[in-house]
């Protein structure tokens, strides 16, 4: 029974008793043969005449004033609003007579405002005004509360998708929001009707009663049980069945459409069309190349007469430690990586104009300035501008193509013609055969194709792109990429791409920032970056050991020892170490020949060899392959350059490999030999264990990996926890200045 | 179901004494003096807790109907002790006090209301009881008595609701019991109604037909129909026949 547990079967039964059995014995006490003329009586007519009318009138009136509320309760930030909030279940708990009586104290004739609206000649108590003014009153909070808590549960992920797209707040709202909140509108809807048309103790002390004028079915039904409780009953019976009416009809609609919903879940997607999917591909192809020139002509974002623009942002939220520079020459795809929290997100919302506005945010888009200190701040809508995040976030009651064509609607484009334009960018990312289905009739990569054409529709100056492919599978991850890829070959655009996939970088990226607690930690070509990392996250990235530490000395092969002692007390002789170490290489006719370098580093000494000049106390960073690091149980025997006392902390399957991960053991600095206690960069602290070293999203401590043959592994007989000597020859480590 | 609810709600009026209990139904207007006779009840009974519900006249006859258990009920009318006594369910009843309407106005009477006739006036508007209720027939006998067709805005279910618009100032005038008059002598006026004289109401009491305290139910009702029932009714307002 969908994972419930079985007991939930009886209090749910009682529950429905209890509803229901109180109605159903109502119903024999029904004496059938005198229903008909006491229905058809005047008084009975006429009070449920009024019924409807009154609560039609104030359904209406709750939904015109109550969405509006909703939508401010639950998205706007104001002072008081949870005040306002608890307010509003005042009419839920008050007595309905105490409610009408709260009534009459505003517009009753000697009321606040009833005063004045008699002067002017207008009376609202014993109108039938009052009686629809007393339904919305107890009515209006169940709307508000149910839209609020469903606008609660809901992100504002698809309206921000939406505002990149062009489109203005109100379009948003009644294109995006609303048609999401649909169900809760018509539950809502019906919950007010429903207590609209029983409401009883505030109509009858706020409106009085009065045979056509204020006496609703539900006052008619008390006053008749004084004197002919039969007859109340039959009433009631009327009362019952209008609301039930009522209510399946409101329902009807959302219950039928359940089943189709659920097909959601189906991998793949529902076939739901019976025609072959080879004939629906054709037809659609051919439909698109005839009329998708013409639409390409037609919009005036045509991308033949865009060329790329720079992107120019600096974002800084001194609250958050975030402090980000990024200039991206026109048409140049930067990949920014980075542990979660680094800060990646505020700088794309920052370019998009989504999320808080708090902090110094300046974004520059070719020429034209989109934030920044004496200018106001441009709207998302404004700043052409695409999004693509790791959800496709389609909106739902749209089809494919009408989400496609979205963007150039919004920005004024004839819905006839965004439609072609729609469906010709459709068939360029493949997805042609699936411009009339719905977005739930989608798998998740054909989704995200979708999302890509919608993004590209708006022909944007700058593409953002937020982890667009991890919720994909490895081959849909792959389409989907290829197809970002071959739209930037068609047409260059500036691009910033927040990612942890190294595929993304490798095949999408120019060039690669890290950030790392809010701030630039490197940036590079993305060649450079993934082969010689200069950040711990970009070395974890990029598969590598990276110890970061300080150098001690360099020898140079030529000159000899240039002891870091020698260098700090400025001898006459070395001058400059940097000159120096360039001088050195000057007789040798331009063939480099490297430089032995010696850190100080979390794990003790690193030796290895360097092309960069260094400088003596410079930070520096030591990188080795995983594979040329070799593991035991005992102190290598002989003087290995770097052997380092670590602590196992897991193993994990790499390729035909194992991947054995350890960290620097407590207390290694005071074994980190000759030259003392090594100075540790702030935050590399040593570690006693740690995260999962592979677990790109955080800034762990120092985390080594070796990579052994599984009989290796068993050979050794290591488990977490236990000591090991990790050693690698000094060849095998690359010295970078950072 | 019923018993058991009925014996929670006894036990939590029951006095630690293991004494009886008498259970009266009465008619809302009747809430003055019954307070009142309950206070001398108490006194001549020590062991004796008398419990008093009050509720309009015919909510306490679908009590009744539906099983409640009470020894004796006092009704504010005739057609409704009338229902109880058709299916058997009371003994005998005896008329122990009468009431008659007037009309009453908000304190200052705005609208100059000074007679029966004035209630036509389309600039008076008017509450009355429904017709529905023992108040509303009472007051369509008199006003049809008279020959005035009041200029009605609400007809509502009890006296209660056409004080509470009289006093609020919602309505100009309404036609209520004196006894119920009497009871808000703050926000409201009377106005002499001489016309209402003639159409007379009266209050009937009846002991249950399977009292739980029979003879306790006896003795209440004699209490009610004797010199302090009078005395105490005629402090209310009420008249005594």
């Amino acid at each position: 029974m969908n994972g419930l547990p079985r007991w939930v079967v009886l209090p749910a039964a009682l529950g429905a008793l209890l509803v229901v059995l109180p109605v159903a014995s109502l119903l024999t006490r029904v004496d059938v043969g005198s229903l008909w003329p006491l229905l058809t009586s005047p008084g009975a007519r006429d009070a449920l005449w009024l019924s409807l009318r009154t609560s039609v009138v104030a359904t209406t009136l709750c939904v015109a004033l109550g969405v509006p509320l909703a939508l401010v309760l639950a998205r706007a930030s104001f002072p008081g609003r949870r005040l306002v909030r608890a307010l509003l279940l005042l009419p839920l708990v008050l007595p309905p007579v105490v409610g009408g009586l709260a009534l009459l104290t505003l517009l009753g004739r000697s009321g606040l405002l009833g005063g004045v609206l008699e002067v002017i000649g207008i009376r609202v108590p014993f109108t039938t005004a009052a009686v629809v003014l007393a339904q919305a009153f107890v009515a209006l909070p169940f709307l508000v509360l149910t839209l609020d808590g469903a606008l609660r549960s809901h992100d504002t992920a698809h309206e921000d998708v939406a505002a990149t797209l062009g489109a203005r707040p109100t379009r948003v709202l009644l294109r995006v929001t609303l048609p999401a909140l649909a169900p809760a509108l018509v539950s809502g809807t019906v919950l007010a009707f429903a207590r609209a048309l029983g409401e009883f103790g505030a109509t009858i002390t706020f409106a009085g009663a009065l045979q056509g004028v204020t006496q609703t079915l539900p006052l008619e039904i008390y006053l008749q049980r004084s004197s002919d409780p039969d007859a109340a009953v039959a009433l009631s019976l009327v009362l019952v069945v209008v609301a039930l009416a009522i209510i399946v009809a409101a329902y009807g609609p959302w219950f039928t459409q359940a089943p189709k919903l659920s097909e959601t879940s189906r991998p793949g997607g529902p076939p739901t069309s019976p025609v072959p999917a080879a004939s629906v591909v054709d037809a659609t192809v051919s439909d698109g190349s005839s009329s998708g020139g013409t639409a390409a002509g037609v919009t005036a974002t045509g991308s033949a007469a865009r060329t790329p623009v720079p992107l120019t942002v600096r974002v800084r939220v001194p609250g958050r430690g975030v402090d980000v520079s990024l200039d991206v020459p026109a048409g140049e795809v930067v990949a920014v990586l980075g542990p979660n929290g680094a800060g990646k997100s505020t700088l794309l919302q920052a370019v998009a104009g989504l999320g808080d506005r708090r902090g110094d945010v300046m974004v520059t888009i070719g020429d034209r300035v989109l934030a920044g200190p004496g200018v106001p701040t441009a709207p998302p809508r404004d700043r052409r501008i695409g999004w693509l995040g790791q959800r496709a976030l389609l909106l739902r009651h749209l089809s494919v193509t009408d989400n496609v064509a979205f963007g150039p609607v919004s920005r004024g484009t004839a819905r006839a013609a965004a439609r072609a334009f729609a469906r010709s960018l459709l068939s360029d990312v493949g997805a042609a055969h699936l411009a009339g289905r719905r977005p739930h009739e989608l798998s998740g990569g054909q989704a995200q194709r979708v999302a890509i054409a919608r993004a590209l529709a708006t022909d944007p100056d700058v593409l953002l792109i937020d982890e667009p492919f991890s919720a994909l599978d490895v081959g849909a991850a792959q389409h989907a990429r290829l197809l970002l890829q071959a739209a930037h070959r068609a047409a260059p655009r500036t691009t910033l791409l927040v990612t942890h996939d190294l595929l993304d970088v490798a095949q999408l990226a120019d060039r690669v920032v890290v950030l790392e607690g809010g701030r630039v930690v490197e940036d590079g070509p993305t060649a450079q970056v993934l082969t010689r990392p200069r950040s711990a996250f970009g070395g974890r990235f990029a598969g590598v050991n990276l110890l970061v530490g300080r150098v001690m000395a360099v020898r140079d092969a030529a000159v000899g020892d240039i002891a870091a002692g020698d260098i700090a007390a400025g001898d006459p002789a070395v001058g400059d170490p940097a000159a120096a170490v360039e001088g050195s290489r000057g007789p040798n006719g331009g063939a480099v020949e490297a430089s032995t370098a010696v850190l100080a580093t979390a794990l003790g000494e690193v030796h290895g060899t360097t092309e960069d000049a260094l400088e003596a106390e410079a930070e520096a960073v030591a990188l080795f392959e995983p594979r040329a690091v070799s593991v035991h149980r005992e102190p290598p025997g002989g003087s290995p350059r770097n052997a380092f006392l670590v602590v196992l902390t897991g193993i994990e399957p790499h390729g035909p490999l194992l991947r054995v991960w350890a960290s620097a053991e407590r207390g290694t600095r005071s074994m980190a030999g000759a030259r003392g206690v090594i100075d540790a960069p702030p935050g590399l602290g040593v570690p006693g264990g740690g995260p999962d070293p592979m677990d790109l999203s955080g800034t762990g401590p120092e985390q080594v990996a070796a990579d052994l043959t599984p009989a290796a592994v068993a050979e050794l007989g290591a488990v977490p926890g236990e000591r090991l000597w990790f050693v690698v020859k000094a060849a095998e480590v690359t010295v970078l200045h950072r | 179901m019923v018993s058991l609810g009925a014996g929670l709600v006894l036990a939590g009026c029951t006095p630690a004494s293991d004494g009886e209990t008498l259970t009266v139904l009465a008619a809302a207007s009747l809430r003055e003096p019954f307070a009142a006779l309950e206070t001398t009840f108490e006194n001549a009974h020590p062991d004796v807790d008398v419990t008093l519900s009050f509720g309009g006249s015919s909510d306490l006859a679908d009590q009744i109907e539906a099983g409640a258990p009470a020894d004796v009920v006092a009704t504010a009318d005739e057609p409704t002790m009338a229902r109880l006594t058709d299916a058997g369910l009371v003994g005998t009843p005896t008329v122990f006090a009468t009431n008659v309407l007037t009309i009453v106005v908000p304190t200052g009477n705005a609208a100059g209301v000074t007679s029966l006739a004035d209630l036509a006036r389309r600039d008076v508007d008017v509450v009355l009881c429904a017709p529905e209720v023992p108040c509303g027939r009472a007051a369509a006998a008199v006003t049809d008595a008279a020959g005035v067709t009041p200029h009605t805005v609400s007809e509502e279910p009890s006296v209660t609701d056409v004080l509470a618009k009289v006093s609020l100032g919602e309505a100009d005038a309404g036609l209520v019991y004196v006894t119920d008059a009497a009871s808000e002598p703050e926000d409201i006026e009377t106005v002499p109604t001489p016309e209402a004289a003639d159409v007379v109401n009266t209050y009937p009491v009846a002991v249950l037909s399977d009292p739980p305290a029979p003879d306790l139910a006896d003795e209440w009702v004699a209490l009610v129909t004797g010199a302090e029932g009078r005395s105490a009714l005629s402090e209310a307002g009420f008249g005594t026949p």
